[in-house]
């Protein structure tokens, strides 16, 4: 039903509705009634007049009788009214007073929960007050001849949640670390991760004895190729135990190959292993055989450009590197890409 | 079928040995029965503390005449504990656990720490079975409740309950099996641990329990070795959500145990006679970790001479180009390292070859690992696995004892091929500067006896192999050098003499009547 603020203000407001009908009607019985001849432009204007006043009465009365959910934006409903209740006699006011009626039993909106307006949130690219992680500051508690030997421990034993590449080469010098503790917590992190790698190259290797499919025999050589893959990758292998596991890489991302032509993350790989041990012609070959099919070629634009320095072919490297869009390439390459792309 | 154990009514020292002689074969076990052979005139009794029976085969080791009583206990053996045998309820004593409280705040009190004996062996009187702080009062009481859980709420920082309950519970449940092996242990006139940890624990307990003076020697450091272990294991639960976790903090219960481990070691100090270290490194490691320095002395490994001279008339001419690692094939000797620098070793010395010489046993994965390598890197026929070899068979057929080893404390094995006339190429752990170079003065004089290397550095290792197999010179005068310090330094006269000193102070020793 009507909601309103007081009973004295309901009859208040019934009252000014019903004087504001009675005027309208008069206005409305004047107009049907009034002789053509004797219709002036200041009876008109009396009639607008008198039309304008009850338009006057009946709108805050309208307003009045609204249920409070609409009664928001008052001086912007006000006039709204009073415009219709002019211009349309009766009319105006039986449609206010239903639209009202219709409103009052519509249900009623959820009440507005205290929930703010934020910012969609921005990537701030560059922040350097800002220090993310704690790697720099574990490394330089491990390097540090100050801190305590209890403290280096944990941080050392921190690392463990960080990439192996990451901490390889840190984990390598602190096996000549002065203190006993440290180089065989280093040892064990280094071994740990090696045996990790070398359990599953073990038991990787059986299956191969066993008949397989193509496609059986290509994903156990893949995974073995990767396996000793990662062994380089993850610095845990070095002098000559490195040179063998690259030609185990190579050897089995071949025999992989050799099943499914088509697999271009291997032809990258036998690349990269073919860059790796100075075989420039071999490298150019895999990676080309690697963007044939499929590889993105922006990826391999570094890789490529090595071998074009590799070749003493600066203009070449020049080329490549200025296809590197500046925006998506790796920190560690854009001083590369800042020298090459200074004029010559 | 196991042999029957010798038995004896008493004995003149009891021997506390965890995870070691006769069970389990290496340096420490080796050392041991040579001290025992060495002492005909003593009466040894010998406890063997272990985790439990399934880890341990059958004695790897004749027992000498002179042990006379055997026991072994099994510290994790929970076999005949029966899940389903109801306790009855118990209140404990609320005196009891107000000294424990205190205890618990000593431990938790770095400055306080010297006086935690003195609390255990107030306490451990009542440690007995039916006693006022009994197992079962531990295990089953409301006061032993009550105070592991108000400690949980004050100190613990790992959210789970679960997870400190059966931590506090496993790690005490060693302390009532050690009360009781201390409880029934037959009368001996002085006790004698090769290291800290649980056997060292039993011998304070003993020590408190009727007096009688402990004699420490320690290989290795235990409480270290226990901490890297610790460090590194993966099955201390940490149960902090990502939002808890400070990366430069370890975990609550990795800190338990470590504190544990170092709270028993220092007890073990504190209730000693004296401590022996076998290099002055790890002299100062003891009193690092808490050993009173008035109570440490070093007394170095010897050998047998007499066993090894003979066998330097038995070399060829020419050095042979056989290198061999005299070891078990456990990660602890690294034996991997040995064989990837024989890969580089054998691109430059086509005609050597490599012997890893020890039992392959003890860790099966690890030896297989080793074994696929060779295999791998196509060595299959230059590096060969010999198992366990009677090193004066093999010493002579060798040019260089080669040890590869992450952690030593002092090597016979080198020592052993100093004395055959074999130089050595080691890592540089425990005391094998002091054993290759020599220590400073009259010691550094006699020259260089080998190599030293970084651990796990292949490439520093097969280096120095090459260096010292393809120059003869070089290779006789560390031949010398070996010949030299083994024999004024490092020979088992002297260390026996050492010991016989010890062994007649603490024997004649008056028991020590506790004040409370």
């Amino acid at each position: 039903m009507f909601r309103v603020r007081s009973p004295a203000r309901w009859l208040k407001a019934i009252f000014l509705l019903l004087l504001a009908l009675l005027l309208q009607g008069w206005t409305v019985y004047r107009l049907l009634l009034q002789a053509r001849h004797a219709v002036s432009t200041d009876w008109v204007l009396s009639c607008l007049g008198w039309q304008a006043v009850s338009a006057l009465v009946a709108a805050p009365a309208a307003m009045e009788l609204m249920p409070p959910r609409f009664r928001k934006m008052r001086y912007r409903t006000l006039p709204y009214l009073w415009i219709l209740m002019f211009s349309i006699p009766l009319g105006g006011l039986a449609l206010s007073c239903g639209a009202i009626a219709l409103g009052s039993l519509l249900p009623r909106e959820p009440e507005p929960l205290p929930i703010d307006l934020v910012e969609v949130p921005q990537f701030v690219s560059q922040q350097p007050t800002v220090a993310y992680g704690r790697g720099a500051h574990l490394k330089s508690a491990l390097l540090s001849s100050e801190a305590s030997s209890s403290f280096r421990m944990t941080a050392l034993m921190a690392m463990q949640a960080m990439p192996m590449r990451t901490v390889s080469p840190l984990l390598h010098s602190m096996l000549d670390d002065r203190y006993e503790d440290i180089r065989l917590l280093a040892f064990w992190m280094l071994d740990r991760r090696e045996k990790d790698l070398t359990q599953k190259i073990l038991q990787h290797l059986p299956k191969l004895e066993l008949s397989l499919s193509p496609s059986e025999r290509y994903l156990v050589n893949k995974d073995l190729a990767m396996l000793y893959n990662e062994l380089i990758y993850s610095y845990l292998v070095q002098g000559d135990v490195y040179r063998h596991a690259q030609q185990q890489a190579d050897q089995y991302a071949e025999q992989a190959l050799a099943e499914v032509p088509d697999d271009a993350a291997l032809w990258r790989l036998r690349g990269r292993l073919a860059m790796d041990r100075g075989d420039i012609a071999t490298g150019e070959t895999m990676l080309e055989q690697a963007i044939e099919h499929g590889f993105d070629r922006s990826r391999l634009l570094p890789y490529l450009a090595e071998l074009a320095y590799l070749r003493r072919d600066y203009s070449e490297v020049k080329r490549l590197l200025s296809e590197i869009p500046k925006g998506v390439a790796l920190p560690m390459l854009k001083p590369a890409l800042q020298f090459w792309s200074a004029p010559s | 079928m196991s042999p029957i154990l010798p038995r004896a009514e008493n004995a003149d020292i009891a021997l506390l040995l965890e995870g070691t002689f006769p069970f389990v074969r290496g340096g420490v076990s080796s050392w041991v029965n040579q001290i025992i052979r060495a002492f005909p005139e003593y009466r040894f009794a010998i406890v063997f503390i272990g985790s439990s029976p399934e880890n341990y085969g059958e004695m790897a080791y004749e027992l000498p005449a002179n042990i006379v009583h055997v026991e072994c206990h099994y510290l994790f053996d929970f076999s005949n504990v029966d899940p389903r045998s109801r306790k009855p309820s118990m209140v404990g004593d609320p005196g009891v656990f107000k000294q424990v409280a205190h205890l618990h705040s000593q431990l938790r009190n770095p400055a306080l720490s010297h006086q935690v004996s003195a609390s255990v062996r107030r306490l451990l009187p009542l440690m007995c079975p039916g006693g006022k702080l009994s197992a079962d009062v531990f295990n089953h009481s409301q006061r032993a409740w009550t105070f592991l859980s108000d400690n949980y709420r004050q100190f613990c920082t790992d959210p789970s309950f679960t997870d400190y309950f059966w931590t506090v519970r496993i790690m005490h449940a060693a302390l009532w099996k050690l009360a009781a092996i201390a409880d029934q242990l037959i009368p001996v006139r002085a006790y004698h641990t090769v290291s800290t940890g649980y056997a060292g624990l039993l011998g304070s307990l003993l020590h408190y329990g009727n007096g009688r003076p402990l004699l420490v020697s320690e290989h290795g450091i235990y409480t270290k070795e226990r901490k890297i272990d610790l460090f590194q294991s993966q099955w201390i639960r940490d149960n902090r959500s990502i939002f808890e976790r400070d990366a430069a903090q370890i975990g609550y219960f990795r800190d338990l145990w470590m504190r544990f481990f170092e709270t028993i070691g220092q007890m073990c100090y504190d209730s000693s006679h004296e401590i022996v270290a076998l290099y002055e490194g790890n002299r100062q490691r003891q009193i690092a970790d808490g050993a009173p320095e008035a109570k440490t002395r070093t007394i170095p490994n010897g050998i047998q001479l007499e066993r090894f001279t003979p066998l330097r008339a038995a070399r060829p001419d020419q050095v042979p180009h056989v290198v061999c690692l005299i070891g078990r094939v456990v990660p602890i000797k690294d034996i991997k390292t040995f064989i990837r620098a024989m890969l580089t070793v054998l691109h430059s010395l086509p005609d050597a070859e490599a012997w890893i010489a020890g039992p392959d046993d003890e860790d099966q994965a690890y030896a297989d690992e080793c074994r696929h390598l060779v295999e791998s890197l196509g060595l299959k026929h230059k590096i060969k696995f010999l198992g366990m070899q009677n090193v004066t068979t093999l010493l002579p057929r060798i040019g260089l004892v080669v040890l590869s080893s992450i952690s030593e404390a002092l090597p016979l094995v080198v020592l052993e091929g100093f004395a055959a006339g074999v130089p050595a190429v080691t890592t540089d752990v425990g005391a094998c500067q002091q054993l290759i170079h020599g220590l400073p003065g009259e010691d550094a004089a006699l020259g260089c006896a080998g190599a030293v290397v970084p651990i796990a550095n292949p490439g520093a290792l097969a280096r120095q192999m090459l260096a010292l197999l393809q120059d003869e010179v070089l290779w006789l005068a560390a031949q010398q050098a070996g010949i030299a310090r083994v024999e004024r330094f490092y020979t088992q006269q002297q260390m026996v003499a050492d010991y016989r000193e010890l062994y007649l102070d603490i024997l004649s020793a008056d028991s020590v009547v506790w004040e409370n």
